[in-house]
């Protein structure tokens, strides 16, 4: 199989996943569009992983990345009927992003809690911009491939949902 | 006088009945047959050479109402109108539609065929046109309570007429360049019902337009399921080659891209979690 063919065995497919295979679901968050696609991703995606390691573990961290990954393409498969394929890892980036101001919220002070507020804030505004067909602008996706902000929304909801349960 | 009497008798019997049978009892047809438009004078069914369809989407698709002999006159220009333009929304879904054109009835001739079809494709720039074609037929019958309608009073109030309106919509897509029929839809429905004498040609109009409507209701369901089945064929049908325009990368295609503004996001949240690790 030519090099150049993996990204497609390993990218969201609508039609592949529901033939039955469903590795995608996982491997879809790690291949990209381009390298600056890819950069930008997995820059942030390991900046927001570092910062939530220290709380985490190293083992609880790969558990909830294993989890959530598939949850992300599950969803898309689910609420994304037009979405017929997704690369990128910005939906787990979000999760890490929201997964890690979660881990940094009970030990922040008043001025940190008002920037992980902002911060907040910022990310819902960016996912309402993209939803509202803003973000070509700012996006690093080749001409063709929209924003799947989906993904994103998706990305905080299930950080949301497993910063709740490992509070509880 | 017994004769004169007799004489008015029969007159009046015969004029009566004469009103009854003003109307025949048969029915209407109004039609705008697709292959009388793309294959006039046919006497031999035609030869299509085998041949592999090009599509570059996104595809430039332009819709029209095949020309009829009495077509203009059966249907009303909003209904026509209205057709035409839940045909486009339901092409307009898709990604890999790309303009789409409403031609109309005017530029298209009666038996014109595909050469009048590739003119007109020409000059409003489409690869692939939807044509939609109409097909109804009514009938009208007397049934045994007809005979109240000698009483006179009877042609007002008694049903004695009854009605069958039956309806096709068709659309049925052609690539242009190849003549090769993509796919088509159909929509159909069929009315009947009763009426008085006096009041049959209004519940015909009123039955005419109901079945049209729900032949269309029909109709838009079933093109998209053509249109997502159409899709998924052409991916394993050897008969057709997609290739895509340039600068179009597929459609359906989404990306998890976060841009630069989340490595400002991110920036924050590392100041944030500076401060916090220096608070501890």
């Amino acid at each position: 199989m030519p090099l150049a063919a993996v990204p497609e065995w390993l990218e969201f497919d609508r039609h592949a996943i529901l033939a039955g295979e469903v590795w995608r679901l996982w491997t879809c968050h790690l291949v990209h569009y381009s390298a600056q696609h890819a950069l930008v991703d997995l820059a942030t995606a390991l900046a927001a992983g570092a910062i939530a390691l220290p709380a985490l573990g190293w083992r609880r961290l790969c558990l909830i990345l294993a989890i959530t990954a598939p949850m992300i393409s599950a969803g898309l498969l689910l609420f994304v009927p037009d979405l017929l394929y997704y690369r990128g890892a910005s939906g787990m980036a979000v999760m890490l992003v929201v997964l890690a101001a979660g881990t940094l919220w009970p030990r922040a002070g008043k001025r940190s809690r008002a920037a992980l507020v902002l911060l907040g804030i910022a990310l819902a505004v960016k996912i309402a911009a993209e939803a509202m067909g803003y973000a070509t602008g700012w996006s690093d996706l080749p001409p063709g491939v929209t924003v799947a902000w989906q993904a994103h929304l998706l990305g905080a909801i299930t950080a949301a949902f497993t910063v709740q349960s490992l509070t509880d | 006088m017994r004769f004169l009497k007799a004489l008015l008798i029969i007159t009046v019997a015969v004029a009566m009945s004469g009103c009854v049978s003003w109307r025949s009892p048969n029915g209407a047809k109004q039609t705008g047959s697709l292959v009388d438009y793309l294959y006039p004078n046919a006497k031999e069914s035609p030869s299509l050479t085998p041949s592999v369809v090009r599509l570059r989407p996104p595809v430039k698709v332009g819709i029209a109402f095949v020309p009829g002999s009495n077509w203009n006159n059966g249907l009303p220009e909003a209904a026509k109108m209205k057709l035409l333009e839940r045909v486009r929304d339901s092409f307009s879904k898709h990604q890999y539609i790309g303009k789409i054109e409403i031609i109309p009835s005017q530029y298209l001739q009666a038996k014109g065929g595909f050469t009048n079809l590739e003119q007109v494709a020409r000059m409003f720039d489409v690869e692939v046109v939807t044509l939609l074609s109409y097909d109804q037929v009514q009938f009208n019958d007397n049934n045994a309570l007809s005979v109240l309608y000698w009483t006179i009073i009877g042609a007002y109030v008694i049903h004695g007429d009854q009605y069958d309106v039956q309806t096709m919509v068709d659309a049925a897509v052609f690539d242009v360049q190849s003549h090769k029929l993509l796919f088509r839809a159909p929509g159909t429905s069929r009315i009947k019902g009763g009426a008085s004498w006096a009041g049959l040609t209004e519940k015909q109009r009123q039955a005419a337009g109901e079945g049209y409507e729900r032949a269309v209701d029909q109709l838009i369901p079933q093109l998209q399921t053509e249109l997502d089945s159409f899709r998924e064929r052409i991916k394993s049908d050897a008969n057709y080659q997609v290739e895509n325009k340039t600068g179009y990368n597929g459609g359906g295609h989404g990306g998890g891209s976060m841009g630069w503004i989340s490595l400002a996001l991110a920036s924050l949240l590392a100041g944030v979690a500076y401060a916090v690790s220096r608070r501890a």
